[in-house]
């Protein structure tokens, strides 16, 4: 659950939240939801450095 | 949620003085032109978020807060243009007021100056969607769809779906990019192994049938089927007069390796292959000679490598400090007057990539042989094979690389190989290979179970390289589908309400004639669609059929 420090504000967090709520429902994808909201909703970064790790696990990228 | 409590506008836009007491209730402002209506509205947003929209944006290129923020009898006074807004915070049931300068818009004081008041001040500046001009609701009202999607999206603070749908979008393509080389790789593998068994076409039965011809001789059990561990060699080291410790050249397997290599040296002189890569270095070399579009690559290829490099703090060249937003859009906004340029360099890869592969093919062929050369009773040198190969290697990585375009020019003009030296050399491997005994049946048939599972082993590993790359090509897809999915569906989702909300109120704003108005939003990749219907004959975009009056209407 998004915590209430990191809710999301803008509309454009709200669309991304629920994008990474379905994609956590996605088998095989837990891991990967929860680095992209770190990185996107917590750490605020689109960077390709970031969304790469998210989306691979730092070790991988 | 906030309701406006006071107001105190003070030398403000068109204001002198004004103290208006609002009571948190809802308000409108009415009066003749130029009493400062509009100044009232500018002065909220001030307040909200230090800035003026009327002011900035797109078409407002010299006007500025500080020095048109102040009414114009103290336009060099900014320091004492304020405003003050006294308001409820519905949410937590509490009252608050902010004051601004125009002097520091940036450095409001908040009374009281609490965390929960703070927060609260700043998603109402996420939000600043709550002052819109009537220039920019007919901008929204008549804007080509590509352009009201643009315009919606940066009103609504979207651009970051945007921005995070383009890295994914990279991403994906960027690995998909290297599938392609190590697809190559696999090729390659694929047909060394193909000639090294000796079989025409791709195919389990004729492996085993080939691979078991050999283990009979050399009274070995047949392989049932292969599976990934399975060696072709298996049990051959306990198997009669089959040791494998002499190094020496499989004669049968060095005549295939060496039909192979002619082959692929006739197919260099052929028609079709001399023709393409004319065509190709011509159309390379007036890209390059054209300097407007080489001037374009060169910068395109630097925007690319700055959005790379960004690290979400600092420029990547020059070391300013840029807000992640602020730097994407303004180096998108760059990319995006350089499309046709990268259209056109795509294209030109796209051709380049078979003779990239060609080389690689060749390159491994004259590898394969250059192990034989020490192998000979008397050692052939076979650093002609090497520095080759090696030639071939490096130009393939430059056709790969593409830029800088010279050397990839540097790299078609040049010969694709030395084909006279190649081919001397090959003719004394072949005399002194065709020189070697005729090995005994039993010899045969080992160098071809030992040389087949070498090649086996390169292709798995090609083969598990390309499936690791599939499966971060699959994951990166996937991800990008799904995010695709639910973008769109939200988006749906809030046009859909802008739309029954905006059909409801143009009804009971015009129920006098006008009451069974209909709007439809219709988003669609990169565009969004608008059209009315006022009397039944059809939804048509507002500047179509409609009078000004109408548009004005609607806006």
């Amino acid at each position: 659950m998004t915590d209430k420090k990191h809710e999301p504000q803008t509309v454009s967090d709200k669309i991304i939240d629920k994008f990474l709520y379905a994609l956590g429902a996605e088998k095989g994808f837990e891991d990967t939801a929860a680095r992209l909201r770190k990185k996107v909703l917590e750490d605020k970064s689109t960077s390709e450095k970031a969304i790469r790790d998210a989306l691979f696990g730092e070790n991988n990228s | 949620m906030i309701r406006i409590q006071k107001i105190h506008i003070h030398e403000f836009r068109g204001i002198r003085d004004l103290n208006v007491d609002l009571g948190g209730e809802n308000f409108a402002v009415c009066g003749p032109n130029g009493t400062g209506k509009s100044g009232v509205v500018d002065a909220i947003e001030f307040a909200l978020t230090g800035n003026i929209s009327r002011l900035s944006g797109r078409g407002t290129g010299e006007l500025t807060v500080k020095d048109h923020g102040p009414h114009v009898a103290s336009r060099s006074k900014p320091e004492q243009a304020f405003v003050a807004l006294t308001f409820k915070i519905v949410l937590l049931n509490r009252e608050a007021t902010i004051t601004r300068t125009v002097e520091e818009p940036n450095k409001p004081t908040i009374t009281p100056d609490d965390a929960d008041v703070k927060a609260a001040m700043e998603h109402i500046a996420q939000h600043p969607e709550f002052v819109l001009s009537r220039r920019e609701l007919i901008q929204y009202v008549l804007a080509e769809p590509s352009k009201r999607s643009e315009e919606v999206q940066a009103l609504l603070r979207l651009e970051k779906i945007e921005a995070l749908r383009g890295t994914l979008q990279k991403i994906c393509n960027a690995e998909n990019k290297g599938i392609k080389q190590l697809e190559n790789s696999q090729e390659v593998a694929k047909k060394s192994l193909i000639t090294a068994l000796e079989i025409t076409k791709w195919s389990t039965a004729d492996i085993l049938t080939e691979v078991n011809k050999r283990r009979v001789i050399l009274g070995l059990p047949e392989l049932k089927e292969i599976e990934k561990d399975t060696s072709f060699k298996d049990g051959l080291a306990m198997a009669a007069g089959s040791t494998e410790t002499a190094l020496h050249i499989p004669k049968a397997q060095a005549v295939k390796d060496i039909e192979a290599l002619q082959k692929l040296l006739d197919e260099l002189k052929e028609k079709t292959f001399i023709e393409s890569r004319t065509v190709i270095l011509k159309d390379l070399t007036d890209f390059n000679a054209d300097i407007d579009s080489l001037g374009k690559l060169t910068h395109e290829n630097l925007l690319q490598s700055a959005l790379k490099l960004y690290d979400d703090e600092h420029c990547p060249v020059c070391d300013t400090e840029w807000k992640p937003k602020e730097f994407k859009a303004l180096v998108n906004q760059k990319l995006q007057k350089l499309v046709a340029v990268k259209e056109k360099k795509e294209k030109l890869e796209k051709r380049i990539l078979p003779i990239a592969s060609s080389l690689e093919i060749l390159a491994a062929s004259l590898g394969t042989i250059a192990k034989y050369g020490p192998l000979f009773m008397t050692p052939i040198d076979v650093q002609t094979f090497k520095d080759e190969a090696k030639k071939m290697t490096d130009s393939a990585k430059q056709l790969r690389t593409f830029l800088p375009l010279t050397d990839t020019i540097e790299a078609f003009e040049n010969d694709v190989c030395d084909i006279a030296a190649i081919k001397t050399k090959l003719d004394e491997i072949n005399k002194a290979v065709t020189e070697i005994p005729e090995p005994s049946l039993q010899i045969v048939a080992r160098d071809y179970l030992i040389e087949g599972q070498v090649r086996l082993e390169n292709f798995r590993t090609q083969s598990s390289q390309l499936k690791t790359c599939q499966a971060v090509v699959e994951h990166s897809t996937k991800v990008l589908g799904k995010y695709g999915e639910v973008v769109t569906a939200e988006l749906n989702d809030i046009y859909k309400n802008v739309e029954t909300t905006f059909r409801n109120f143009y009804r009971i704003i015009n129920k006098d004639d006008e009451s069974k108005f209909e709007a439809k939003l219709t988003p669609s990749m990169g565009k969004l669609g608008f059209g009315v219907d006022f009397y039944g004959y059809g939804f048509f975009p507002p500047g179509a059929y409609h009078s000004e009056g109408h548009q004005d209407g609607v806006s």
